[in-house]
């Protein structure tokens, strides 16, 4: 709630995944809306803004490391776009990212469009996506 | 069955492992607007502001809920005499 309330948000836009102590490990602000997908308007969830938890980003040195959870970010995103074909809307998913993170997104499957720092995954990607973060975890264990 | 990951995913993830720390999205401020949300952190004004908007969207959603109430209450009367006549 405190989260939210830095934020300004309702409680229905948060996406959160925890980890299994309970820590909150990387949190989203959502909404749905039409998505444009090569000139036609599909309904989507847009992630207008996602941060991965402080220590999973800062470089750790020494004898105080805090732990870090690997995948976090991830994990959340397989959430959401699962929740997108839950929805019904085919997985669709639209993210408005900074340009130091478009590589990041662009390796877990989005793809850019005519827009600078919108990223997407179409009714098309969502599946190969999912079932790439899915043989992911069961090869090499997200934390 | 088991399928192996190609050297291509492997590398690919490997980068994602690297890549996990800039997974950012969101509108990037300018730094203006970064120190005034800081402050108003520190000083607790988001927080005040964030109520007045939680109470101005309570005040709209009662008044809908009473004008709901009122049509709801004007329908009622309305199907009592169209239907009760019959």
């Amino acid at each position: 709630m405190e989260a939210l309330a830095f934020s300004g948000v309702n409680s229905s836009s948060y996406r959160g995944i925890t980890d299994n102590l309970g820590i909150l490990q990387a949190a989203a602000i959502v909404s749905i809306e039409q998505i444009e997908i090569e000139t036609e308007l599909k309904q989507g969830i847009i992630i207008e803004s996602l941060t991965n938890a402080p220590w999973n980003v800062i470089e750790q040195t020494g004898q105080d490391i805090i732990y870090k959870r690997k995948g976090a970010a991830t994990s959340l995103i397989e959430g959401i776009i699962g929740e997108s074909q839950a929805r019904g809307f085919g997985g669709i998913v639209k993210v408005l990212t900074i340009e130091r993170a478009k590589e990041f997104y662009q390796n877990v499957g989005f793809r850019e469009t005519d827009y600078s720092r919108e990223l997407i995954v179409t009714e098309y990607t969502a599946n190969t996506v999912l079932s790439e973060i899915k043989q992911r975890r069961q090869l090499q264990p997200l934390d | 069955m088991t399928h192996y990951p190609t050297p291509e995913q492997l590398q690919r993830w490997a980068k994602l492992d690297e890549l996990e720390a800039t997974a950012f999205a969101g509108r990037e401020i300018s730094q203006q607007e970064f120190i005034s949300l800081v402050q108003s952190v520190l000083d607790g004004s988001n927080l005040l502001k964030h109520l007045a908007e939680i109470k101005e969207r309570r005040q709209q959603l009662m008044k809908e809920v009473a004008e709901l109430e009122e049509y709801e209450k004007w329908l009622e009367n309305h199907i009592q005499e169209t239907l009760g006549e019959r």
